[in-house]
This record gives structure tokens, sequence and C-alpha cells, in this order.
């Protein structure tokens, strides 16, 4: 027995309400059941139910903050319209202690998706609200730690050519929402008033405290969504015309050049003359 | 349109709405404050990270 498996004892009766009703009830066989044995046994048999009760709320209520902070306008309509879907969530919700930062704010994206199933009055706007306040949080957060890494300095912009390579860079959010999640975000629609479907793109901006969120056209967003390789121009504007994609020179020129300044897009020039060479 | 930035030169970009955003801007998720519960059991903020996930 290590001091590893008196942990995961211990995170069951915090975490999860059965766990924790179980060693209420009967500590001694909630002991043996967890094949607990001397100093740990008795350590889990001593713990006071109150003590264990206070914890958990304590870290309940820990793990609602951090989602408020990642999705504050979804979790707002949750507590003011469907408290009980938050309170579900929560005693359902389990994350991996290694699990990676925003585990949480994800698992809450997919079972709101799943709540339109068995939850009435769920706007099919909730989740795509949801997802959209979890890009944006996780795009400024990789804008956070570059700019303690290195401060943002100026650069030159790229210079286009169409035998340029342009790929989607790492923390590049490219999205489709089936309604209009990002009026819905802006207060410009109430969350039942869902709009047309959107695409936007977001990504860590190089200056200001906020990502770069553009709303781009069906076509943008299919081309983007192409380049998750390095692509040149050329090909991009091929692969747009062969999927009927109406886009012309200029607009793929005019996008890939303000996405490659924005860092959104990564690009590596190759100039005419390096072509053949 | 208004509130946003309009981008000229492309017809794939229909508006920026980085600036309007800002004023949405959580508060920043810096550090763990200290709560009954990390006062009862003495327990690291990095523990409590782990245990939430967040």
């Amino acid at each position: 027995m290590t001091l590893q498996d008196l942990h995961s004892v211990l995170f069951k009766i915090y975490l999860n309400p059965g766990y924790r009703l179980a060693h209420q009830m009967d500590p001694g066989s909630f002991v043996d059941h967890m094949q607990l044995s001397g100093e740990q046994a008795e350590l889990v048999r001593n713990l006071s139910p109150a003590e264990a009760a206070e914890f958990a709320h304590g870290l309940r209520s820990k793990k609602a903050l951090s989602l408020n902070a990642h999705m504050p306008t979804t979790c707002r309509w949750l507590e003011e319209r469907s408290p009980h879907i938050l309170r579900d969530f929560h005693d359902v919700s389990m994350v991996s202690r290694r699990a990676q930062w925003g585990a949480t704010a994800t698992q809450l994206v997919e079972y709101l998706r799943e709540c339109r199933e068995f939850y009435e009055g769920v706007p099919q706007a909730l989740p795509d609200l949801a997802r959209l306040e979890y890009l944006l949080m996780s795009a400024r957060r990789e804008q956070e730690r570059r700019e303690k890494k290195e401060p943002a300095s100026a650069s030159s912009p790229p210079s286009f050519s169409w035998n340029s390579l342009y790929w989607k860079a790492a923390h590049t959010s490219v999205e489709s929402f089936t309604v209009d999640a990002l009026s819905v975000l802006l207060g410009k629609k109430g969350m039942t008033d869902e709009g047309e479907p959107t695409y936007v793109v977001i990504a860590p901006a190089t200056s200001g405290r906020m990502p770069m969120v553009l709303r781009v056209t069906e076509p943008a967003y299919r081309i983007l969504s192409a380049m998750t390789e390095p692509v040149s121009a050329r090909r991009l504007h091929e692969h747009a015309r062969e999927h009927g994609l109406s886009v012309s020179e200029e607009a793929l020129q005019a996008l890939l050049t303000r996405l490659a300044c924005t860092g959104a897009v990564g690009s590596y020039h190759v100039g005419t003359a390096d072509v053949g060479a | 349109m208004s509130g946003h930035d309009q981008l000229p030169g492309s017809d794939l970009v229909v508006a920026d709405h980085s600036r309007e955003l800002e004023s949405l801007r959580p508060r920043a998720l810096d550090g763990c404050d200290a709560c009954r519960a990390c006062a009862l059991w003495n327990l690291k903020p990095k523990l409590y990270v782990d245990l939430t996930g967040g």
C-alpha cells in the first residue's frame, strides 16, 4: 500500500458524492472495500464526514470558480436559468489529476451538447457559446504565456508569393458554429435568437489584451481548415476551385497576408526565383 | 455595420471583433486564492489545481 493509494482513496471521497456517502455511512466497510490497511486505513476510518464534506464543498466551489472564469457568459446563463444543469455537471464531472489545463471546461462543452437531448429548454446556442468562450480563454492563455516568455516585437509583414507555404499555426482555432455564437457572446443577440451559422478564426494576438477574433466567410473557413500542413498559396487556390468555393486570387492573397502578419498562420516565403532552382 | 473593425482588401473576412471583445475580458486566473478548504487541509495550491483540473 503506497501513499499514492491513500491519495486515490481520498480523492474518491472528496470528488465523488457516492464514495463520500459510502464513507459517511460506514467508514469501516469503506476502508475494507478500498483494501486499505495499517496507518492508512486508520486515517481514512477516522476522517470525519463533516471534514470530508467541507473539503469536498471547497473543491466544488473552486471548480465552479475556475469554470466561471473560463466561460463567464455560459456559466452566468446557467446559474440564472438552469442551475440544476450546473449542479448535475459538477456531480458527474471527473477529471484526471494529470488532466491538461481546461479539461473541465472541455467536459462542460460536451455535457451541454448532450444536455440538449435530455433537458428541455437548453438553447442550441449554449454549447456553441461555451466552446467559443473556451477557445477565447485558451488563446488568451497562450498569449499571456508568450508575453511572459518574449515580449511582442514589431516585425515586417511577410512577403506574399503564390509559391510561398502557409499553414494554420498551432494555437489558431478555425471553427464553425451552428448559430451566431459570436453575436450572443457580444450581447447583440439573445441566447434563443440563433441567427446564421458562424465561421471564426481565433488566435493569440501579437498586441492588445484580447486574442484576435475574425468572423470569416464559409469559403475562408473551408480553405483555412485545409491548412493543417504547409501548403502553397497556389495549391490553396486550386483547392478552392476544386471544391467549388468562390474565392478570387486577390481575396485569397489578402486573407493569407493578413493572417500571416498576425501569426494566425505560419508562412515560409518562396520567391519565384527559388522555384525549380 | 458598426462596433467592429471593417477589413478592406478581403471579401473573405467579414469583421474583426477583437476590440469589441475587450470589454468582455474575464478576470485573470492567476494563482489560487486561499480558501477555507486549503487552510483546513494545509494543502498547497498545486494540489488544488490537480484536484480541480482547473
